[in-house]
């Protein structure tokens, strides 16, 4: 990355190992990272969403050249709801899709919210990759 | 109903699959077709879902190795490469220089044998069984030399935290020279096979073309984008276990149709056995694996150059003997969206040879929960050795 992250968009933790970087930022600044990491070339490689206990995680890798840039974004358990980035980056649909499907995230604005792996029957109130 | 086109008919919808849809795994795949030309193409996938990613989280760390080996048959190596090194990575334990060597000897065969086998099964769905027995026959000296190598053909076992598991003896790496050198000459008549039909030029050229803009813009990864121009080798990118040590160029070509994807391919079976000799002819000498406290919490992600492509694992440790996250991406699942621009505009009798030609894994594709009468469920160790599940 020609330029730095942490200058470009508020950061609420920044942590870099080796080709690896990470930072964590609130949900209102998620747009202005997309748009600094497009400009940067950045690849999406994937989403993870994870179930921290206390609340949900939605982690964005993105791939420039041997770089991996992890953005990290808290969401509520009351309210899992994150934009779409679909505008921003095509291919984040089947790992948006897989979201919602798997840990019951809404993806707001999303083109085709089908669940990706889950069978159209699946009635489980809970889904898989949750805790409780 | 359907949708009515502009001569007034109404379009016909083709399911293909789930079952055997030109391939010998589970994928659905819903074709708008206007005559013989595609114009819409919709895809499910899920049906080889498993719960692998879950069973990670409940596992203790030395049982999940074996489990992320059991992801795919073919990456049976490349995924637990992926794994053991995040761990490695978190806990900052440095793998002796042998053991990097051993465990790019795997990836490398495995690489060759996935190609072959590839080139197989993309000539048996244009009709040209030859060239899949061909192949086929030349891909089971790569599978007998893992079988003297490991002991096993398929689950090698070979990768562990901290190193690998199986030394290689000199006599063992005498055998693997002499067959690389037979793979060498066989892998140039497969290539001179494959390039020089006037058939499979004819059936290939321009056949489920993917424009170099396409593949940046869809996210496509490994030999599918490398085949539209993308130089993107995560070997040569990261250049984790041992590739930091030789030169590697990625191989690419510019049409992105299915005869770019063959070159692509052929190109890298000739690249790896070239790079397996060396990785032979150089193999250091000392220990294979070094021994750990315990994994301090922490979290990593990486990638390594899977036959298909970029794979990526994203691993969290929390300081007990079980993950907090694991998290994995196949290649496969990157380049599905690439298959739409492939599609649209094709005539139905080449839709088996572009299902192929991206060397789809829906093994790696499907994983994790394991969902039976619509609830969740999950499996135990006794049923995963039973098959009750």
């Amino acid at each position: 990355m020609k330029r730095s992250f942490e200058d470009a968009v508020p950061t609420l933790e920044a942590n870099h190992k080796g080709l690896n970087s990470y930072y964590r930022i609130t949900l209102d600044n998620l747009d202005a990272a997309l748009s600094f990491l497009k400009e940067e070339g950045a690849r999406l490689s994937t989403i993870t969403g994870k179930d921290a206990r206390e609340h949900l995680e939605v982690l964005y890798h993105f791939a420039i050249w041997g770089e991996l840039h992890t953005i990290i974004v808290e969401l509520p358990y009351d309210k899992p709801d994150i934009p779409t980035i679909t505008e921003q980056f095509v291919n984040a649909l089947l790992y948006e899709r897989e979201l919602i499907g798997l840990l019951g995230i809404n993806v707001l604005g999303i083109p085709d919210s089908r669940p990706l792996e889950l069978p159209p029957k699946y009635t489980d109130p809970t889904p898989p990759l949750r805790r409780v | 109903m359907a949708d009515v086109n502009e001569r007034g008919f109404a379009n016909l919808k083709v399911p293909i699959g789930p079952s055997h849809p030109a391939l010998e795994e589970p994928a659905r795949f819903l074709f708008e077709v206007e005559g013989e030309k595609v114009v819409n193409v919709d895809y499910e996938i899920g049906y080889n879902h498993r719960s692998i990613e879950r069973l990670c989280q409940e596992r203790p760390f030395s049982k999940v190795v074996y489990l992320v080996e059991r992801i795919c048959g073919i990456c049976s190596h490349t995924h637990p490469l992926n794994h053991v090194e995040r761990v490695e990575d978190i806990a900052d334990i440095e793998v002796p220089e042998r053991a990097k060597y051993i465990r790019t000897i795997y990836a490398e065969l495995e690489r060759i044998h996935s190609h072959m086998l590839w080139a197989g099964i993309a000539g048996e769905e244009i009709g040209y069984h030859t060239l899949f027995m061909y192949t086929w026959r030349e891909r089971e000296k790569v599978m007998d030399l893992f079988e003297m190598l490991s002991g096993n053909r398929i689950m090698h076992g070979c990768n562990r935290i901290g190193g690998v598991k199986w030394n290689i003896a000199e006599e063992q790496a005498k055998s693997a020279m002499s067959v690389l050198t037979y793979l060498d000459t066989a892998a140039d008549k497969i290539t001179k096979a494959v390039l020089k039909d006037s058939n499979i030029a004819e059936r290939g050229k321009g056949v489920g073309s993917l424009s170099r803009e396409d593949a940046v813009r869809l996210g496509a990864v490994g030999p599918n984008a490398r085949a539209s121009g993308v130089p993107e080798d995560t070997r040569v990118m990261c250049k984790y276990a041992a590739y930091g040590d030789f030169d590697l160029e990625p191989q690419t070509a510019k049409d992105g149709d299915v005869v770019a994807q063959a070159l692509v391919r052929l190109a890298e079976i000739k690249q790896s056995i070239w790079l397996t000799k060396e990785l032979f002819a150089n193999l250091p000498e000392g220990p294979i694996q070094v021994e750990y406290d315990e994994i301090p919490p922490g979290r990593s992600v990486g990638r390594t150059e899977a036959p298909r492509g970029e794979l990526i694992h994203y691993t969290e440790t929390n300081g007990t003997r079980f993950f907090e996250r694991i998290k994995i991406r196949s290649p496969t699942l990157a380049n599905i969206p690439s298959y739409v621009p492939k599609f649209l505009g094709c005539q139905i009798a080449d839709i088996p040879i572009i299902a192929a030609s991206i060397d789809p894994c829906f093994s790696c594709t499907d994983r994790m929960t394991v969902i039976k009468d619509g609830k969740r469920k999950i499996v135990s160790a006794r049923e995963l050795k039973t098959g009750r599940i």
